[in-house]
């Protein structure tokens, strides 16, 4: 009988949408991802490959062998990191104390961090350049309280990077942590308090694993982040941190060697892709102990 | 310090007494607890029972360390821990929702708080495993806390509460989110297993047939104040105020008038209420009413308003025999079949009430009445029970308008 209406059911269906024309829906939507995401990957990964002399991977060959273009990468990934333990190391706390200490100036702290993300990164990294001046604010704020004596230079170096980054990076980090850390129940503190741990034994025992999916989320984000990123390197670092974004701009832009920054972009391509399975492993492993 | 961790886990439990001083509360200052001043005896278990908002949590918190007084002390055997942090209160805590850690296993649930006392491994996984026996949870030790039952997870919970030998054990609403026959079986098994170990306990709930199942003695909270403190029975036989006597169980009020007072006998006539419920009654019904007192409350003057509450239980249909026994005539409104009686309505037109009346179910005994059949509604004297008519504890406090809210009342 069951079976009966539910096969009834089938037909009444295949009457209002025939299956031969159903795939017609996802038509638009699989045309928008061809044509915009499939299609010049595609291309990128062609363009990466070198037709002209007999090796195809002659430019991966490159990157990866050639020192300069090695310690690229690596820059790459060592910056990224620096910039995501940073972010992590500024983020959580401030996640912590807008969750649970900030009460009722818990929204205007959450618009105070989201606003800059309203303004360009542009605008905000040549706002540094004001500040880092020569005689700019800092230089100007340290002498006055007696630190230094002639201003130092804080521009074009890996301090300004990380401070451009870190800057732009900190309210991923937050926004990703806050979530998570909301959905951590007061009551199991507290019931690791009645059990004898300290304060301190129960962040790291109690809050610590159980905001591990912002964190994880957080790190993931900042991370992919960073590694595609090169406005900060080009207008604050100058030159002195080289990284693949920034190299891939060049070869672009200046050297024209398309076919070495193809290869550059898919390198960048896979170092993200795994960061993002990365991410699902770890996310996925917490799911299934809940 | 030490005293508040005993060394040994196991062995004999030394039950501790807890104390509260004068203990007082203010949030923003609005207040949370007054002057609340309770003993709990060494292996008892008191239960705070209330309306929501009553204070009986922040009582609960204060004791646990959450938040600590803003006047009073709270003594473990005279030791005053009121400002000491949670972690060094020695204390077992059973939360609502159970609270166990969802990172971890069972088991390490339950070694939580040995793990934190830094006890050896091996002692901890013995400690844990006796646990498990106890709760009859043997092979669930390395499961994951989402793999339980709600029954199962409230095990647990209490396993890992008095896994560490606590001084007191705080129960926070313990079966609240159980399902009803769960929560039956629970209430027997926890009051079993406080009892065998001795631990000294506070409970709150907002339920009173848990509290009457589980206490040694009931803690009737209002506002922030002690309303009634007494075992079970003479909280529910004896209710102090209209409060206790409505929140715990159903009670019917009549308002009477005191006419006079000889000896130890007090009489009264019964007033009738006019119209609405919510109109003074002032007009006298033929009816009076005497009861013995062993001492006539200070409160109570010649010709002074009193409430009386009579539990529907103790009402009859039908007439009685005894001398002082009241009788009252009225109309049935409402009849309600539960199980193990029959619940009705009936309203008395001499003084101007509806009164509930609870008879035994026994169908071999009693017909039951319909709705708009005339009955006979009488009850023993000394089933009535006079009420104090503030609804606070310390009358000390308050000598001076004690006798306010009635005249309030006389004057709307």
């Amino acid at each position: 009988m069951q079976i009966a209406l539910a096969h009834s059911d089938t037909i009444k269906r295949r009457a209002a949408m025939p299956r031969s024309r159903r795939w017609l829906l996802i038509v638009p939507a699989l045309a928008f991802l061809i044509i915009f995401f499939a299609l010049p990957l595609f291309q990128n990964a062609v363009r990466g490959l070198d037709q002209q002399s007999g090796n195809l991977f002659s430019n991966y060959a490159t990157l990866l062998t050639d020192d300069y273009y090695l310690k690229v990468v690596v820059e790459t990934l060592v910056v990224s990191f620096n910039t995501t333990v940073l972010t992590l190391l500024i983020g959580y706390p401030v996640a912590y104390y807008m969750v649970r200490r900030a009460g009722r100036m818990a929204l205007p702290m959450l618009f105070l961090l989201v606003a800059p993300l309203l303004t360009s990164i542009i605008m905000r990294t040549f706002g540094w350049r004001v500040l880092f001046a020569r005689r700019g604010i800092v230089n100007e704020f340290l002498d006055w309280i007696g630190l230094i004596d002639r201003p130092i230079n804080l521009l074009n170096g890996p301090f300004s990077v990380y401070v451009g980054q870190v800057h732009i990076l900190v309210p991923f980090m937050v926004l990703s942590i806050i979530p998570v850390l909301r959905a951590v129940d007061t009551r199991l503190e507290e019931s690791a308090r009645v059990l004898g741990a300290g304060a301190l034994s129960t962040f790291f025992r109690v809050t610590l694993p159980l905001s591990k999916d912002g964190i994880v989320t957080g790190v993931i984000l900042v991370f992919m982040l960073s590694t595609g990123s090169f406005i900060t390197q080009l207008l604050l670092g100058n030159g002195s941190i080289v990284t693949l974004p920034l190299l891939i701009f060049q070869q672009f832009s200046l050297t024209q060697n398309i076919g070495l920054a193809s290869a550059m972009g898919n390198v960048l391509l896979i170092i993200v892709l795994t960061c993002l399975f990365i991410q699902l492993r770890l996310t996925d492993d917490k799911r299934g102990a809940r | 310090m030490q005293t508040n961790h005993p060394a040994s886990a196991v062995g004999p439990v030394v039950s501790k007494q807890l104390t509260l001083d004068g203990v007082s509360k203010r949030f923003k200052g609005s207040v949370a607890l007054q002057q609340v001043c309770l003993t709990v005896q060494p292996g008892e278990l008191i239960s705070l029972l209330g309306p929501s908002g009553c204070g009986k949590t922040t009582t609960l918190r204060l004791i646990a360390g959450f938040d600590f007084p803003d006047e009073g002390t709270v003594r473990i055997d005279g030791e005053d821990i009121s400002h000491l942090p949670p972690n060094k209160r020695g204390l077992g805590m059973v939360f609502q929702n159970y609270s166990l850690f969802p990172h971890l296993t069972v088991a390490q649930n339950i070694g939580f708080g040995l793990k934190m006392a830094n006890h050896p491994k091996d002692r901890i996984s013995s400690e844990v495993k006796r646990m498990l026996d106890m709760i009859r949870l043997n092979e669930y030790g390395d499961r994951n806390i989402a793999q339980l039952s709600g029954g199962q997870q409230q095990r647990v919970a209490l396993a890992r509460a008095i896994v560490t030998n606590p001084s007191v054990l705080l129960l926070d609403e313990p079966l609240g989110a159980l399902d009803k026959n769960l929560r039956e079986g629970m209430q027997f098994e926890i009051r079993r297993l406080q009892q065998s170990l001795g631990i000294t306990s506070v409970m709150v709930t907002h339920d009173q047939e848990e509290a009457m199942t589980m206490s040694d003695r009931i803690v009737v909270m209002s506002h922030g104040r002690i309303l009634q403190i007494g075992r079970p029975h003479e909280v529910y036989d004896q209710p102090r105020t209209r409060f206790v006597a409505e929140f715990l169980g159903t009670a019917n009020i009549l308002t009477c008038q005191l006419e006079q007072v000889q000896g130890n006998r007090l009489d009264f006539s019964i007033l009738r209420r006019d119209g609405t419920s919510d109109n003074p009654p002032v007009r006298q019904s033929a009816h009076r009413l005497r009861l013995d007192s062993d001492i006539v409350p200070a409160w109570l003057k010649q010709g002074g308003i009193a409430e009386i509450a009579i539990r529907p239980e103790k009402l009859r249909l039908g007439p009685l025999a005894a001398t002082d026994a009241i009788t009252l005539t009225g109309t049935v409104q409402q009849h309600v079949f539960r199980g193990s009686q029959h619940s009705y309505k009936i309203e008395i037109p001499t003084i101007g009430a509806t009164l509930t009346v609870n008879q035994a179910a026994d169908s071999r005994k009693s017909a039951t009445h319909q709705p708009g059949d005339g009955v006979t509604v009488s009850f023993d004297a000394d089933a009535a029970v006079l009420l104090h008519p503030d609804d606070v504890a310390e009358p000390a406090t308050r000598i001076g308008n004690s006798l306010s809210p009635l005249t309030q009342r006389k004057a709307a």
